[in-house]
């Protein structure tokens, strides 16, 4: 679905920042990209949305990136977002302010799609809900304190149900239920997900595969298993504090759906504090 | 100390903080956890002296916050940074921001201060270039340090490790222990994790509510007898250790608590 | 307390009508107008802090043109001479003619902007088809002085906080350089970024659109809408016909 072949960027300094990267994403993949540096993870996910030359003009870019064959800078940018929606970290800017309601505001964006009326309020109000915000749907968004805000924002970008969607650290302003209710809308959704995002927890709530930035480069591991494999060979170089709750967490992924329903016992945790230890 | 009695502030909509009870002591490290749009942020408004159309009392070490607002000449109290680094960005390199609350107040630089947190933070290399020039992670850590050279008894900082990556957040966990041997720190973050084990007081905010302000452990022992509500146990269910804190006969849970807590210490100690 | 919000239609019709009375209706009828407008406002939510900016800068700024225009005027035909200053009819009625207009456009005007919500303004323009990013530019237009504000007031906060000395108009004049460049950077920074995160939210699109709720007028919109029209059209032909 997306290929990046041979891509190669280097910041104003000719210093290359990603060198000869090449992998494939295909439909329904989920993607953990992570990595020590959140400015190579935006990097790389400004390059997957197709916008990186607008917003690191001074940056230049060799090898391509293709989405459904086509280079991704050459799609009309109306039918680029259509299919693939990045979530920028700061998602305040993404409301628009020009309706009076958050209701107003997330329904735009389906409005903006020309789908039937009935359909924009059922899929709304299925949104609110599952970000657990309906009781602010009537609310004026300038009002709402940040946090708000970002959830309001991400149920905009995800109501639209693009085939790809791009998030850039969504955990930022989220509150625990904010991310719980995130991760079980992902789990749930059809298409492909890349998030980035220094949350371990995450990683292993959503991925199935990841992408690691390393001192020595970028690399992409096809299943959490190659992970943990690599992990404890001692192979990954991504100095990643948490690494070992990481490699904890792929190993017996909680369930998040509602509430984290169980650690299983008390001799699990025992091995956890042992691990940590 | 900060006292906080029946403090109350209202935006124009009617929301806000209400009724808010608080003291926080001289040397504590106060983490304020609850959910978005709860009135966290508000409360640090109104305790550095942001918000002054305040009803009920707010004083930091018996000076009223309307009194020790800067505008009518007041003294330091409580030092918060801003949520967007790029507010208090003026000035040409990064060591003149650094030194601009001693220019500002004509009083010496502390050189020591000032060593000891551009190597916390390891803007050393970065000390002659322009604010501007810097990658959004380190304008963050930049505005911390813009905080912490400020000589108040006091310093509050909203969702210190947002925005930060792995690389950086050490550096911010180890800046906030440096801070806490010097002042009281008040904390306010999602990331229950990573700063109960350093804190000495919790509280909870719910709907512009305090609905809880204790030690840690006072708040552990009550929250493992299950005496929250699940709206206010919800940020701290998702943490490992909370969650299993309340599955557990409280025997084991208190040894296990001790564990972990000491366990993740040390861990970041590291 | 009347919470009654009206339609944009009918808002858009009462602004045409202050507008075409400013030029029209005589002196006295413009006042009285002006008055009876200023008294609807004490009803409003926000009633005293526009009856404050009103007397704060609509009034004084309406006696100054006024004395200027009593003044100033070309004498023609002396009436009344105060303390060796002469006055003359033609100066008075222009000087009552420009403060007349200027208070009831101003009323009518700042009237205009307290029965509309912006945001309802801007659903109303979008649901007659204007284009979304226009709509954005212009609802973000007029929020734009307040959003000014309220950033001008977070970097004087954050400043002040660290020590910035802000007390006096001297010390403000000194600093405005500082407070420049982050404001500065704000509306720089935001507005591009802006650029590419409405594109993400689908504003390029040129597709067909469903709008969610037409904001349709409600009895009482259409009574107050033919109403207006009513008057409208009277002075329209009254002043035609006299």
């Amino acid at each position: 679905m997306i290929k990046a072949v041979n891509l190669t960027l280097k910041d104003e300094s000719e210093k290359p920042v990603v060198s000869n990267l090449s992998f494939e994403i295909y439909k329904n993949d989920r993607i953990a990209i992570l990595g020590r540096k959140s400015e190579l993870s935006t990097l790389l996910c400004h390059a997957l949305a197709g916008i990186l030359q607008r917003t690191h003009p001074s940056y230049s870019v060799s090898g391509s990136i293709l989405y459904a064959g086509q280079p991704i800078e050459e799609i009309d940018s109306h039918e680029r977002t259509n299919k693939i929606a990045y979530v920028p970290p700061f998602a305040d800017l993404l409301i628009s302010g020009v309706k009076d309601t958050v209701f107003g505001e997330v329904a735009l964006s389906l409005e903006l799609t020309g789908i039937e009326r009935d359909l924009i309020h059922e899929r709304v109000n299925r949104i609110l809900q599952r970000f657990a915000i309906e009781k602010l749907s009537n609310r004026d968004p300038d009002e709402l304190s940040g946090g708000e805000r970002h959830k309001v924002a991400l149920a905009a970008m995800i109501v639209r149900a693009p085939d790809v969607l791009i998030l850039d650290n969504p955990s930022m302003f989220l509150d625990t239920t904010g991310v719980n209710n995130l991760l079980s809308i992902l789990r749930a959704y059809n298409g492909t997900i890349i998030i980035a995002d220094p949350n371990p927890y995450i990683w292993a709530a959503v991925a199935g595969r990841f992408i690691t930035i390393e001192k020595s480069g970028i690399v992409p591991y096809d299943s959490p298993a190659a992970l943990i494999h690599a992990l404890e060979k001692d192979a990954v170089h991504i100095d990643v504090p948490s690494w070992h709750e990481l490699l904890l967490m792929l190993r017996q992924p909680l369930i998040i759906d509602t509430e984290v329903t169980s650690f299983r016992s008390l001799g699990s945790l025992r091995t956890i504090i042992r691990a940590m230890q | 100390m900060i006292q906080c009695t029946d403090l109350t502030y209202r935006y124009p909509n009617g929301q806000g903080i209400h009724n808010i009870n608080v003291s926080i002591g001289k040397r504590s490290m106060y983490l304020l956890a609850g959910s978005n749009g709860s009135g966290k942020s508000t409360l640090l408004k109104v305790l550095a002296g942001g918000l002054l159309e305040y009803s009920g009392t707010a004083t930091v070490d018996r000076l009223h916050i309307y009194k020790t607002n800067r505008k009518k000449g007041g003294q330091f109290t409580v030092a918060l940074s801003p949520q967007q680094p790029e507010t208090q960005f003026s000035l040409p390199t990064v060591r003149d921001e650094l030194r601009f609350t001693s220019k500002a107040i004509k009083q010496p630089v502390d050189t020591d201060l000032e060593e000891k947190i551009i190597q916390i933070l390891q803007l050393s290399e970065f000390l002659d270039s322009s604010p501007f020039d810097l990658f959004p992670v380190r304008r963050k850590l930049l505005s911390l340090a813009i905080a912490a050279v400020i000589p108040s008894p006091f310093i509050a900082l909203d969702e210190p490790t947002a925005g930060i990556d792995q690389e950086h957040k050490n550096q911010v966990l180890e800046f906030i222990r440096f801070l806490h041997t010097q002042k009281g720190v008040i904390v306010v973050s999602h990331d229950i994790d990573t700063f109960l084990p350093m804190a000495t007081d919790i509280g909870i905010m719910e709907d512009g509510v305090l609905v809880e302000s204790s030690e840690k452990n006072i708040f552990l022992e009550k929250f493992m007898r299950g005496k929250y509500s699940t709206s206010v146990r919800r940020p701290f269910i998702v943490p490992r250790m909370a969650h299993l804190l309340t599955n557990e006969p409280a025997s084991s849970i208190g040894e296990l608590a001790g564990t972990i807590i000491g366990t993740m210490t040390k861990k970041q100690r590291k | 307390m009347i919470r009654y919000l009206p339609h944009p239609v009918p808002v858009f019709l009462f602004l045409v009508l202050i507008i075409i009375s400013g030029f029209t209706l005589s002196i006295e009828v413009r006042f009285i107008v002006s008055v009876m407008l200023l008294l609807l406002f004490t009803f409003h939510i926000h009633g005293n802090k526009i009856l404050r900016t009103i007397v704060r800068i609509v009034i004084p700024l309406c006696i100054a043109i006024g004395l200027f225009m009593t003044f100033i005027y070309p004498e023609t035909e002396q009436w009344l001479t105060i303390a060796g200053i002469r006055l003359s009819r033609d100066g008075l009625t222009a000087a009552g003619e420009m403060t007349s207009r200027i208070l009831l456009l101003f009323t009518g005007i700042i009237a205009f902007f307290n029965l509309i919500t912006i945001q309802r303004l801007g659903s109303y323009l979008y649901q007659n088809n204007l284009p979304v990013w226009l709509v954005f530019i212009l609802i973000n237009g007029l929020k734009f002085v307040d959003r000014f504000k309220y950033k001008l007031s977070e970097i004087h906060f954050y400043q002040r906080l660290r020590g910035m000395p802000l007390e006096n108009i001297w010390q403000r004049w000194k600093a405005t350089v500082k407070i420049l460049i982050p404001l500065l950077y704000f509306m720089i920074e935001e507005s591009s970024n802006r650029a590419i995160a409405l594109e993400m939210r689908g504003f390029t699109a040129t597709t067909r659109r469903t709008t969610l709720k037409p904001d349709r007028q409600s009895t009482i919109d259409k009574i107050i809408t033919i109403l207006i029209s009513g008057i409208i059209i009277f002075i329209l032909l009254r002043s035609i016909l006299l």
